[in-house]
């Protein structure tokens, strides 16, 4: 049920204030549309489910490299 | 981290029923005073499980503070909102203690209870504590320690074949024994240590020590030469005992409380 998963997923805007990557301890962006918290230093794609961050590296999306660094 | 934090809804359930039993009821709130959180302040439960706990911390922190539940489990993080819900200062997300996805200095106070037993990297978990703590912020721990086991049994040599199989299950059963110089090692100063013992002189189906002995009969069956027969044989036993008056249950919770010294 993608759609529903969408309309629960989103973020609270304060939880981002709190959140960093687990791996290289820098801010994170929050995409939107990809429902995802990007960490640019890692290289990684963290998703979001039923608006919890899942903050964990093995769960996350590699970003192609061009992205990344 | 071990394996054994991963729970699938069942356990996740299983725990939850454990820890609404009044013996940890009691506990919980024995944690919560020991705390002593003020409104507006920004509490982290590492290993918040069925948010028993957190919904506590939450209330008492208030709509202006923030309470945030880090857990490894889908299921009890599902389990955690629920409870929780209605709660804006809640915040919830899946990580693991030896890698906070928090800033540092972001927290007034942290509480992990029955969690590090679980973890393998205990000083890289205490720096990312230390790491994730304002200066002058409080820290409480709670584990057991397996060691101050008291169960009575007729049959002594089968019992510590299958708690020395119970023991796996842990990173480390018997952390309260060497916290203190961990602790110190990562840079906290300890204030104040103390137990909370656990004791059923009596059994019913709803005490702590039945939902233990039930996860303890689950774990070791089939493992490590331990039986599953006789497994059911040696919770048998202890139930027999409980029907005669005869069953003793009691084990230590160990509480370390600690600060992250304030700069200076």
């Amino acid at each position: 049920m993608p759609d529903t998963h969408m309309q629960s997923s989103r973020i609270d805007p304060k939880l981002l204030e709190i959140l960093v990557c687990p791996l290289t301890k820098s801010a994170l962006e929050y995409d939107a549309a990809a429902n995802e918290l990007i960490s640019r230093k890692a290289g990684l794609a963290y998703p979001i489910r039923d608006g919890i961050p899942i903050m964990l590296p093995d769960e996350a999306r590699r970003l192609p490299d061009t992205n990344a660094g | 981290m071990s394996g054994m934090l991963e729970f699938d809804e069942r356990q996740a359930r299983a725990v939850e029923a454990m820890y609404q039993n009044p013996d940890v009821t009691g506990q919980r709130s024995e944690v919560l005073r020991r705390l002593e959180l003020r409104a507006g302040e920004a509490v982290l439960d590492i290993g918040s499980g069925p948010g028993l706990l957190l919904r506590d911390l939450a209330l008492t922190v208030g709509a202006s503070g923030r309470a945030v539940g880090l857990d490894m489990s889908a299921p009890m993080i599902d389990i955690a909102k629920r409870r929780c819900e209605g709660l804006g200062q809640v915040a919830f997300e899946q990580g693991q203690a030896e890698m906070l996805p928090f800033p540092d200095a972001a927290f007034d106070a942290a509480v992990s209870t029955q969690v590090y037993e679980y973890v393998p990297d205990m000083a890289l978990a205490l720096r990312e504590l230390y790491r994730v703590m304002k200066p002058g912020g409080r820290i409480l721990i709670l584990d057991t320690d397996w060691d101050s086991l008291v169960l009575h049994t007729n049959d002594r040599a089968r019992q510590e074949r299958i708690l020395k199989v119970w023991d796996e299950h842990l990173a480390d059963a018997h952390l309260p024994a060497t916290l203190s110089p961990k602790l110190r090692a990562a840079g906290f100063q300890i204030t104040r240590r103390e137990i909370i013992p656990l004791l059923n002189p009596e059994y019913h189906a709803n005490c702590f020590a039945a939902g233990i002995l039930d996860g303890i009969r689950g774990f070791v069956a089939g493992r490590s030469g331990i039986t599953r027969e006789e497994a059911d044989a040696w919770a048998q036993s202890l139930r027999d005992l409980g029907a005669r008056g005869e069953f003793f249950f009691s084990i230590n919770r160990y509480v370390f409380q600690a600060v992250k010294p304030a700069l200076k």
